[in-house]
């Protein structure tokens, strides 16, 4: 394991005092993601304030270690897992809303902020904070914007990046810099902030966010359909979206990952059913009534062999927590499956699906599928049983082909988890050698020495 | 440790896919923000402990020991990891090795399957300041119970229930009969509870045995990792229990319940050691409820103690008894917990402290008046932590609700109970 020099220790003994660690329990609980890879640091570090992320980062840059910001480590790329050596920044103490801007629809918020506890608060005063990961109980403000974390409301309202309106935070060259402006409309200059939403903790470190907030819609309607195909249930969403309805959530299940949340919570799906549908709807009282009738009769003319709607919050609370238990039941299932997290244009989700299944097909490998069919993100896994020898290797080429084929259909490597450790090797699939170079040219701009978590995104040289 | 606990411990160990959602609910990582002191971190840490990767530090202690088994986590674990199990292990690993509970396991051996040495201790308060577990965070001056310092502890009864109870309560002639476990705060701190509990099971119609031979359910051993103990105790309360010829065991505190419940169970691996089912006190008064009526004076809500809902799954019989009797009003937050835990809140009592005004903030913002729960530790904090905030807001045992309904109705009947008032 490699140890911070002891110069350097003392140093940042200096600035954090009793809030520096380098007690093996404190790297230990700062190595590990929900990737479940792991880098063991060599300190932790809680800081209080952006002055103190500043001097943690230009201390970096004298004694030469890197750092590595850390919100609730719920990623799902590894983005979070920090190199062996490192000091991880661990962003729990600097939690608090600063203000809920009720005349400007803003809030002001540092980078610990559960984004959960966020919308609770922004929900009191009738505000809404639409990005809406699963994670959204645990995971934090800062981590959600370094990995421009999307979730279930895209199709409607975008993902983390279309809410953030300015960023104060620390560059891997020790600065503090503000980007973008209070206002909705700006073009004053680059678009830093947009650069910085999504960039992993690599070009610099968020310690504080101003975040645009919308009215919260009066009224929400929800429904499940069941189809006989995944084929149908896809065909279902892009007739939707062309007979302009505007769901906030279109949630597609195949019919593997049906049977594997019924078997493992008990769930009981009708006959015949090897897809569905969630169909969600929110905007006036009247309208999510008439929206939702629109959608269900689309969805019936597409095929669909049941619907069922949601008669009150708590039945739409059961649908949701249904649809929550489909991660953790395929991790139960296949702790080792590969749980990819392509994008593709949405009229493509059908072709898509049959494509992914012709893949598991020829090797050998049981796939199931579930998407956010309305914005094309599809969460792709091919189950693996490790006692099963060669699995892994044959996973890796399915895997591989899904992404060259993700591509192929237009498509992008990944909607909302980011690339982090896990995605890197394919990188090079999507962005072509001369983004690639640019990309890197940034990242020396924002972080000259490289000190800041290295090692992410870009596929090793 | 035998080899199948070593394997389901592992088992249940890699079942966890450091997903983090157990931090959206701990208490305990609510008020500290610390990965240690949390389901996900701690299984991190106890994975490293059993396979002797890491030591036993003070560290590890701490972080292992600042659970309140909640158990909230094993309720919301989305790949079902059973924390408990594993907390156990863990903890009787660190137990064995150092000096924390040598002292306070020996004294814990002595006396809780003996009860009037307890009896002796828990009266001397000095005694159990000499078996100070570990070390704790703040200070204690004393630990009458193990529960301390700035708390204000409940008085002790004059005389205990076992010792000042008859052995039975009802007609010799009823048709259900159950016993009841009284628990160790009901016997040497709320005997009150326990007597509501008996009236109110009257008035269901069953006749309730107190069995003189109950001892501790042996929470706290289990607790502090101490399996053997705990083997003990549910020997001994199998032998109280013995022979009744009952239909149901009733527990009114919460944890005890769930120690007699799931514990006990999984330590002999018999479906119902103590020789019938038991049953929580709301649980099983809402099956026999045709005979409770009378009206409560006044608004009441309902406290969910953790070890009923988050362990023996029970929230509606409670609601619905004190609906029937009272003006029932549900606070935001009713399920939050305490922040009692047992030992818990004698290692962590600003931990402890600090769950427990999170919790009375809610008592007050929902504006309740009374706040009935089911469980003796439940009692003792938010009966502390309401006088600390100086808050007006009556803590009573269900039990007491409802005993309180059945005496105002049986008063309806007596001859000028109304005209006595003036």
């Amino acid at each position: 394991m490699k140890r911070l020099s002891a110069g350097a220790a003392a140093r940042l003994k200096g600035i954090f005092g009793e809030r520096m660690s380098v007690e093996e329990e404190e790297t230990l609980l700062a190595s590990y993601d929900a990737t479940k890879k792991t880098g063991m640091p060599a300190a932790v570090v809680w800081p209080e304030s952006t002055e103190e992320t500043a001097a943690l980062v230009k201390l970096a840059n004298e004694e030469g270690f890197a750092v590595v910001a850390r919100g609730a480590a719920s990623g799902l790329t590894g983005g979070s897992v920090p190199a062996d050596g490192s000091v991880v920044a661990d962003f729990a103490r600097m939690d608090k809303i600063l203000e809920i801007d009720r005349r400007n629809l803003t809030a002001l918020v540092e980078p610990g902020v559960v984004v959960g506890e966020l919308q609770r608060q922004v929900e009191k005063v009738g505000l809404f904070y639409p990005p809406d990961p699963a994670s959204n109980e645990f995971s934090t403000v800062g981590g959600n914007i370094a990995e421009c974390a999307g979730g279930l409301r895209g199709l409607k309202y975008g993902v983390t990046r279309d809410y953030v309106l300015q960023l104060e935070v620390v560059t891997g060259g020790g600065e503090i810099i503000h980007t973008g402006s209070n206002t909705i409309k700006s073009v004053t200059g680059y678009d830093l902030t947009r650069l910085l939403v999504g960039s992993e903790g690599t070009l610099a470190i968020i310690t504080k966010a101003r975040l645009k907030l919308i009215p919260l819609p009066e009224g929400i309607a929800t429904a499940v359909a069941y189809f006989r195909t995944p084929h149908e249930a896809g065909e279902a969403v892009s007739k939707m979206i062309e007979e302009r309805l505007l769901p906030r959530a279109l949630e597609f299940v195949d019919g593997v990952t049906m049977g594997i949340v019924a078997k493992s919570k008990g769930y009981r799906f009708p006959q015949g059913a090897e897809a569905l549908l969630i169909i969600e709807v929110d905007g006036g009282k009247e309208q999510v009534a008439a929206d939702i009738e629109r959608a269900v009769a689309v969805a019936e003319r597409q095929g669909a062999i049941a619907v069922e709607r949601a008669k009150d919050k708590a039945a739409r609370d059961r649908i949701w927590e249904m649809r929550k238990q489909l991660s953790p039941s395929l991790y139960a299932a296949s702790p080792d499956r590969v749980n990819e997290d392509i994008c593709v244009p949405r009229d493509r989700i059908p072709e898509t699906l049959d494509a992914v299944a012709e893949i598991g097909k020829r090797y050998n490998l049981v796939v199931c599928n579930y998407a956010h069919a309305g914005d094309g993100n599809i969460h792709v896994n091919f189950l693996v049983d490790t006692t099963d020898s060669g699995i892994m290797e044959r996973a890796e080429k399915a895997v591989e082909e899904v992404f060259k084929l993700t591509v192929s259909m237009g498509g992008t490597l990944s909607g909302e988890h980011g690339i982090g450790l896990s995605k890197k090797r394919f990188f090079s699939l999507e962005v072509a050698p001369v983004e690639m170079a640019l990309m890197k040219a940034m990242k020396r701009v924002f972080d000259p020495n490289g000190v800041l978590n290295p090692g992410k995104i870009f596929p090793d040289e | 440790m035998s080899e199948t606990t070593a394997i389901t411990v592992e088992k249940e160990i890699a079942k966890c896919s450091k997903c983090g959602k157990c931090r959206s609910v701990c208490p305990v990582f609510i008020e500290t923000r610390s990965e240690g002191m949390v389901a996900r971190g701690r299984i991190s840490l106890a994975e490293a402990l059993l396979s002797g990767e890491m030591r036993d530090t003070a560290k590890m202690r701490r972080y292992l020991w600042g659970c309140l088994k909640c158990l909230r986590c094993v309720d919301a674990c989305p790949s079902g990891v059973r924390f408990d199990k594993i907390i156990s292990e863990a903890r009787r690993r660190v137990g064995s090795r150092v000096g924390m509970p040598w002292f306070a396991r020996t004294a814990m051996r002595l006396m809780l399957p003996r009860r009037w040495l307890f009896d002796i201790a828990v009266k001397s308060a000095a005694l159990w300041e000499k078996i100070l577990p570990l070390h704790r965070e703040g200070r204690i001056r004393h630990l009458p119970m193990l529960f301390g310092d700035h708390r204000s502890m409940p008085e002790l009864a004059k005389k205990s229930v076992l010792k000042s109870f008859a052995d039975y309560y009802g007609d010799e002639n009823a048709k259900r009969k159950v016993a009841l476990f009284v628990g160790c705060l009901g016997n040497y701190a709320y005997p009150e509870v326990v007597t509501a509990e008996i009236a109110v099971l009257n008035a269901t119609g069953a006749g309730v045995y107190v069995p003189k031979g109950q001892v501790c359910c042996g929470a706290a051993a289990s607790s502090l990792g101490d399996e053997k103990l705990l083997a003990r105790l549910e020997r001994l309360n199998e032998e109280a229990f013995a022979g009744l010829g009952i239909e149901a065991i009733i527990v009114g505190c919460a944890s005890g319940g769930a120690t007699l419940k799931g514990e006990y169970p999984a330590i002999t691996g018999r479906e119902n050691p103590l020789g019938a089912p038991v049953e929580d006190f709301s649980e099983y008064v809402a099956k026999h409820s045709e005979k409770i009526k009378g009206r409560f004076g006044g608004q009441v809500s309902w406290h969910d103690p953790c070890h009923l809902k988050f362990v023996q799954k029970v929230t509606a019989p409670p609601r619905e008894l004190l609906g029937k009797v009272a003006d029932y009003r549900e606070i935001e937050g009713a399920d939050y917990c305490c922040g009692m835990g047992g030992v818990f809140s004698a290692f962590f009592p600003d931990i402890s402290a600090q769950i427990g005004t999170r919790k009375t903030d809610a008592i007050r913002a929902g504006g309740a008046e009374v706040m009935a729960t089911g469980c003796s530790g439940c009692i003792l904090q938010l009966r502390d932590r309401l006088a600390a905030a100086g808050a007006d807001v009556k803590v009573m045992h269900v039990a007491e609700v409802l005993a309180e309904a059945l005496e105002e109705d049986s008063g309806k009947d007596k001859p000028g109970g109304e005209e006595s008032i003036a």
